[in-house]
């Protein structure tokens, strides 16, 4: 399961998870323990994520995943 | 807890079998090989844990013992269950001593006299060690022996030099010195206070299926909300998953990995108050009844509300991957290995598809020896396989007969 995925959940709509405002640092496991004690399956969970998914808050909150979208932007356009 | 290990003796097609079982187990092997009979020991043990004449009866009575071995040749069955952090309790208060349970080894033998059963013997040896600090510093086992409906215990070691009172819980020294004075038929029915596990429990809960999804379609009116064998009363099932919202939200994004077209299930009564439901498709605007389901569909929706949604823990199905296309196999097989993560999964299968997204360590073939009893052997112990599995793939190798290399060799 990607972070990437969860960065763009906002705090508000999901879940009550304390997500910060950077997350940079949130690292494959830390991620996994966190989804742990809201979902019981890790089937369900990325499926739920996705319906919450927003976009823009992923780029704002993660300058990483902001750059590879930039770079995807830029093969794209060649 | 699961079973760590089972031995059967004389029971069905079995002479005398023992199986190492893992988190997810695949029941393979060819037509008449013994699956069924090897899933039915586990089932045999559910029954007689609720009722032993009734599980005796139920699985065919003196018929479920060999007819080609002697008849006074006893059936037994033995399963070792493993331990997990639940197994520990608080020893003694005092000195902050913790008892940790280890294993539990429960056996059954029975033979049959003038068509009737008789009890030779039954057993329950729970192995434990006292802790201090995380640090073993004594062990020993409780054992609990069944004679004529009178049950005794002692501990397997007899201790000289150690003064058990100091450490040993009251209540196990307890059934030790008194026994149990009342008379029980099995100790697999009988209610133990002193041992604090629910290991008469985890028997009753191991679930079967065996579903035909001609009979999951419509609600068979007994009002029965826990999963039947055969599904048959799938739309009451499903009615109490989907009153839940949360349970409802995690089903339908279950189903949408296999069914993504599947936008909603509604159950609905009739006349007579049994149940039916209807999906809602992408495709479709009016919704689909559940006699018009396609038996692969409802296989699926039978399949995850057992898998997620039932209690238990230990669940055994037999040909999961029945009316459903093979490209939806890796999932099914994943769904399958999450859920032994927190309970104990065994399935018979006749699927290379299906073997192919399994790993060989969780595979045991069951074939006929010479004298046409079952056998099981795992195949991942014959180095000769190895080879070829990672050539050709699991499933190709079960189709040409070849699991069973390295044991004819």
């Amino acid at each position: 399961m990607n972070c990437e995925f969860f960065i763009g959940t906002s705090q508000t709509e999901f879940r009550n998870l304390n997500i910060p405002d950077n997350t940079e640092d949130i690292t494959k496991e830390i991620f996994d323990k966190m989804i742990k004690d809201i979902f019981d399956s890790k089937k369900d969970a990325p499926i739920e994520i996705a319906k919450n998914f927003d976009f823009n808050l992923a780029i704002e909150r993660n300058k990483s995943f902001k750059y590879f979208l930039e770079k995807l932007d830029r093969l794209t356009e060649k | 807890m699961h079973i760590q290990r089972i031995e059967i003796k004389n029971f069905k097609s079995f002479e005398n079998a023992n199986v190492d079982l893992n988190d997810f187990n695949v029941i393979v092997g060819a037509q008449a090989s013994g699956k069924s009979n090897f899933v039915e020991a586990f089932q045999f043990l559910k029954d007689v844990s609720d009722d032993f004449e009734k599980g005796i009866n139920t699985h065919g009575g003196p018929f479920f013992q060999n007819l080609n071995l002697e008849s006074y040749t006893p059936s037994c069955i033995k399963v070792i269950l493993g331990s997990d952090d639940s197994f520990i309790t608080r020893a003694n208060p005092d000195l902050d001593f913790k008892i940790r349970y280890n294993a539990i080894e429960y056996e059954l033998c029975i033979n049959f006299k003038d068509n009737s059963q008789e009890l030779i013997n039954e057993s329950v040896k729970f192995n434990f060690n006292i802790c201090r600090d995380d640090e073993k510093i004594y062990e020993n086992s409780l054992l609990l022996v069944n004679k004529n409906c009178h049950i005794t215990a002692s501990f397997e070691r007899e201790e000289k030099y150690v003064d058990l009172e100091y450490f040993v819980p009251k209540s196990l020294l307890n059934i030790v010195n008194d026994n149990l004075s009342e008379k029980h038929e099995l100790i697999i029915n009988t209610p133990l206070s002193a041992i604090p596990i629910s290991w008469t429990n985890y028997f009753k809960s191991i679930n079967y299926y065996d579903f035909d999804p001609k009979f999951c379609r419509l609600d068979d009116g007994n009002g029965k909300v826990k999963l039947s064998e055969s599904g048959q009363n799938l739309p009451v099932v499903l009615e109490n998953i989907l009153n839940d919202h949360e349970k409802q939200r995690k089903y339908l994004n279950l189903v949408s990995i296999l069914l993504p077209y599947i936008e909603k299930i509604d159950v609905f009564s009739l006349e007579d108050n049994r149940r039916m439901f209807r999906l809602s498709e992408k495709y479709t605007k009016s919704p689909v009844l559940s006699p018009f389901i396609s038996d692969g569909t409802m296989n699926i929706l039978a399949l995850i509300s057992a898998l997620y949604f039932e209690s238990g823990d230990i669940i055994l199905i037999e040909e999961p991957e029945r009316n459903i296309h093979p490209a939806l196999f890796i999932q099914l097989v994943g769904m399958m290995k999450e859920v032994s993560q927190n309970k104990q999964v065994i399935i018979t299968t006749h699927s290379p598809e299906i073997l192919n997204y399994c790993d060989l360590e969780d595979i045991h073939l069951i074939s006929r020896d010479s004298n046409g009893f079952s056998k099981i052997s795992k195949p991942i112990n014959n180095e000769e396989i190895k080879v070829f599995v990672d050539e050709l793939g699991i499933g190709q190798i079960f189709v040409d007969d070849y699991l069973e290399f390295g044991n004819e060799l």
